[in-house]
């Protein structure tokens, strides 16, 4: 990766408690524009913690987060600002399911960006189109598949035109035959250049996908590098016992 | 699908007449004999015996407009205070958060008929409200406060992933209040409102103590003037009947519209 | 000392054959609605007291009987009546064609009119007829309500008692009261909260005679009642109440 490009995510010191659990040990690192970061560990470990907290859906206790020149903690700084600018993919989809796949991508189009309707539409059709599912723009989520329901999450985030994505462990909620197509689509973002932070526990997605894995256990993060640097030789016990497990 | 959250949740408030649904044969039958054959009495009795029956059908009506009046009326207005007790009651903001909930524990632990009497009597001291409103408010008061915990229940019943997808997409908390919780809490809340609203109807009732001259104030009159206690109020009763009945039917018709889509 | 004992035993005797004389007069139970001040109205101590009730009181000692008193919402008293909840009613119930047709009426015990009651601040009007297109109230199902309604164009407002109704005039919601006139005269004259505010104007533009009310065909009652008031009659009692409470 060079390393002239600019810094997307900062995250400096990072700790968090649930009551006297701390589930998040001071926690570092940085993720450059353009970079796919891949976050991976056992459950409880903390991975999805701190990509929430990367947009604020969970606050932290102590620590920075840098997003675009954003602090995301900063009480001056309006939040919505940040969240237009990172795009969220989560397990559970988390669909509206009042609204047709086409009204999921375009109601925060006109709500929060103002875009006119009929532009929003024509975005909307295209993304769409992007990740297969055009045929289903007037059906409710309800009518979908759960692989569906997922590519219509990621583009209902792509059409906030986002700076970097977080993937909460996006394939988790599917059955195994469907994984493959929202794969599929986060492959092809990646390629186009997309920032994206994944929480997953899809190895060869990450091995293929990745620029750096970030491997976390009980809130820390215990091992950080290239793809090949972590499944190879993993230097830490924990991540080698995790890899023994997992693979 | 997981997430739609309609069809795990029920909220059962059994105050209101029974709504009749469609798989529940027994019921839409029960609904059926009450409906048609209250009307069927009414008809037989005016025909047979115009003397009174014919002479009260003709005194009352004005009663029955201002009956539905306070009704539609209450429940607009019980809807917009439940409403925003209901977010009251969910908000973060202690002070917000105690209003409401200080509201819903007095309103709900004073009989009705007492706040009728105290808002139309007691404040009346202070401020003049004509006796229609006044009759309107205090039954929307009293039902706001059953309503803010209807809708309270409603939102809370939608996923938290719904808001969470709403705030990631850059939504102030408002937006997707609007948006996104609100329409869905509007479908899970729309039995038991309706429950409500047919509860509300039949207290209405309580209003003709103030003076307001609603259906069975109209009754009343007409039995204190002509002493046919029996027959009036034979009457009475079964114009609520069918007027409850009625609402109940249109109130399951409009919740098969809103399901129609799903 | 034996005579004597005797005699003592005799006056016991006399004491107790007595008592059990006492105790055979016959008791009616009679209703009353006593929000009616001052023919029937509750005092500071929960009792009924007013003119009809010293009235038949004072019957009741004439001819040899003794009353409970039960106190009744007037809307449905009647009804009561033809139920058997009791056996008379003493209400200042005025004897009209109307009602002689469904009840017996004991004979007149006292003469009364209705009369009119406006705010002070309404200098023009002087009968019913001249509050056309307002408001004027009464209570359910007294003559004064029949009054108001032979008024074409002035609207009847019913209350289920006549202070309510006051109270109501007092906040502004209607523009009259017609109800009996010493009844009128309480509210309008005597009480404090409304002396500065009410006015009686005209004069009683009715003629009605009060009687004691009870089920048609209860003759046997309906002499006993009668037998006691032309007792009270030619004793002058009623004067004396007339002085007490309608001054």
């Amino acid at each position: 990766m060079p390393t002239d490009r600019q810094t997307m995510i900062e995250i400096r010191g990072v700790s968090k408690f649930f009551g006297s659990f701390q589930a998040l040990k001071d926690i570092s690192f940085t993720v450059r524009d353009g970079e796919k970061v891949v976050i991976i560990g056992p459950s409880g470990s903390g991975k999805s913690t701190i990509l929430r907290s990367i947009n604020r859906l969970e606050s932290v206790d102590s620590g920075s987060i840098i997003v675009d020149g954003m602090n995301v903690n900063d009480p001056k700084v309006d939040i919505c600002k940040v969240r237009e600018e990172v795009g969220m993919v989560f397990q559970s989809f988390n669909l509206f399911p009042h609204k047709t796949v086409l009204e999921n991508l375009t109601l925060a189009q006109t709500v929060v960006r103002k875009r006119p309707l009929h532009e929003a539409r024509e975005i909307s059709m295209a993304l769409l189109e992007k990740v297969g599912i055009a045929e289903k723009a007037s059906a409710y989520p309800a009518k979908l598949s759960g692989g569906q329901q997922q590519r219509v999450a990621i583009a209902r985030s792509l059409a906030m035109n986002p700076k970097v994505i977080l993937f909460d462990e996006p394939t988790s909620a599917l059955d195994p035959e469907m994984i493959g197509e929202v794969l599929d689509v986060m492959k092809t973002l990646a390629l186009e250049g997309m920032t994206m932070v994944v929480v997953t526990h899809e190895m060869g997605f990450a091995r293929e996908v990745a620029d750096r894995v970030i491997f976390m256990d009980h809130g820390s993060i215990v091992e950080e590098g290239t793809p090949e640097h972590f499944f190879t030789a993993p230097t830490h016990e924990r991540a080698k016992l995790f890899l023994s497990q997992i693979l | 699908m997981a997430q739609t959250p309609n069809t795990q949740i029920k909220i059962e408030i059994g105050e209101g007449a029974a709504i009749p649904v469609k798989s529940d044969a027994g019921l839409f039958t029960a609904w059926r004999i009450a409906f048609f054959g209250a009307i069927l009495t009414c008809c037989y009795l005016a025909f047979v015996k115009p003397d009174p029956y014919l002479e009260i059908f003709r005194f009352v009506p004005d009663g029955i407009l201002v009956t539905f009046k306070v009704t539609v009326g209450a429940i607009l207005l019980a809807s917009i205070i439940g409403l925003v007790a209901g977010l009251g009651r969910i908000s973060g903001n202690r002070i917000i958060n105690g209003t409401a909930s200080l509201y819903v524990e007095v309103i709900r632990g004073i009989p009705l008929l007492v706040q009728i009497f105290y808002i139309y009597y007691a404040l009346g001291r202070f401020v003049k409200i004509p006796d229609m409103l006044s009759a309107i408010i205090a039954m929307a008061v009293c039902y706001g406060a059953y309503l803010g915990e209807v809708f309270r229940a409603g939102i809370q019943s939608i996923p938290k992933g719904q808001m969470e997808a709403a705030l990631s997409l850059g939504m102030t908390r408002g937006q997707a209040l609007r948006q996104v919780i609100l329409p869905q809490a509007f479908r899970v809340v729309l039995p038991p409102i309706g429950n409500e609203f047919i509860a509300l109807l039949k207290d209405s009732s309580l209003v003709s103590i103030i003076a307001v001259s609603d259906l069975l104030r109209r009754g009343r009159e007409y039995a204190s003037e002509t002493f046919s206690y029996f027959e009036t109020y034979t009457v009475i009763a079964l114009i609520y009947l069918v007027m409850t009945l009625f609402f109940s039917k249109l109130i399951s018709l409009m919740e098969e519209r809103l399901n129609a889509d799903r | 000392m034996k005579k004597f004992r005797f005699l003592s035993v005799a006056a016991l005797l006399a004491v107790s054959i007595s008592a059990t004389a006492m105790a055979a007069p016959m008791n009616i139970k009679v209703a009353t609605d006593a929000t009616w001040p001052p023919m029937e109205m509750v005092d500071t101590h929960k009792k009924i007291v007013g003119f009809d009730i010293d009235f038949l009181n004072a019957v009741a000692k004439e001819a040899g009987f003794t009353v409970t008193y039960k106190n009744t919402a007037w809307d449905g008293i009647f009804a009561g009546l033809e139920s058997g909840k009791y056996d008379a009613i003493i209400s200042s119930v005025t004897i009209t064609a109307e009602r002689k047709k469904k009840y017996d009426f004991s004979d007149p015990y006292i003469q009364i009119g209705q009369i009119l009651v406006v705010p002070k601040t309404d200098k023009s009007t002087v009968t019913i007829a001249d509050l056309k297109g307002k408001q004027v109230g009464a209570q359910i199902g007294t003559t004064g309500a029949f009054e108001v309604k032979k008024n074409p164009g002035v609207e009847l407002k019913t209350y289920d008692e006549v202070g309510l109704a006051f109270e109501d005039m007092a906040s502004g919601r209607i523009s009259g009261v017609v109800c009996d006139e010493p009844t009128a005269a309480h509210f309008a004259l005597q009480r404090k909260e409304y002396s500065s505010k009410f006015k009686i104007v005209g004069a009683a533009f009715t003629h009605e005679g009060y009687g004691i009310t009870v089920k048609k065909g209860n003759t046997k009652l309906l002499a006993l009642l009668n037998k006691g008031i032309k007792a009270v009659k030619a004793k002058k009692i009623d004067e004396k109440l007339r002085k007490k409470w309608l001054r």
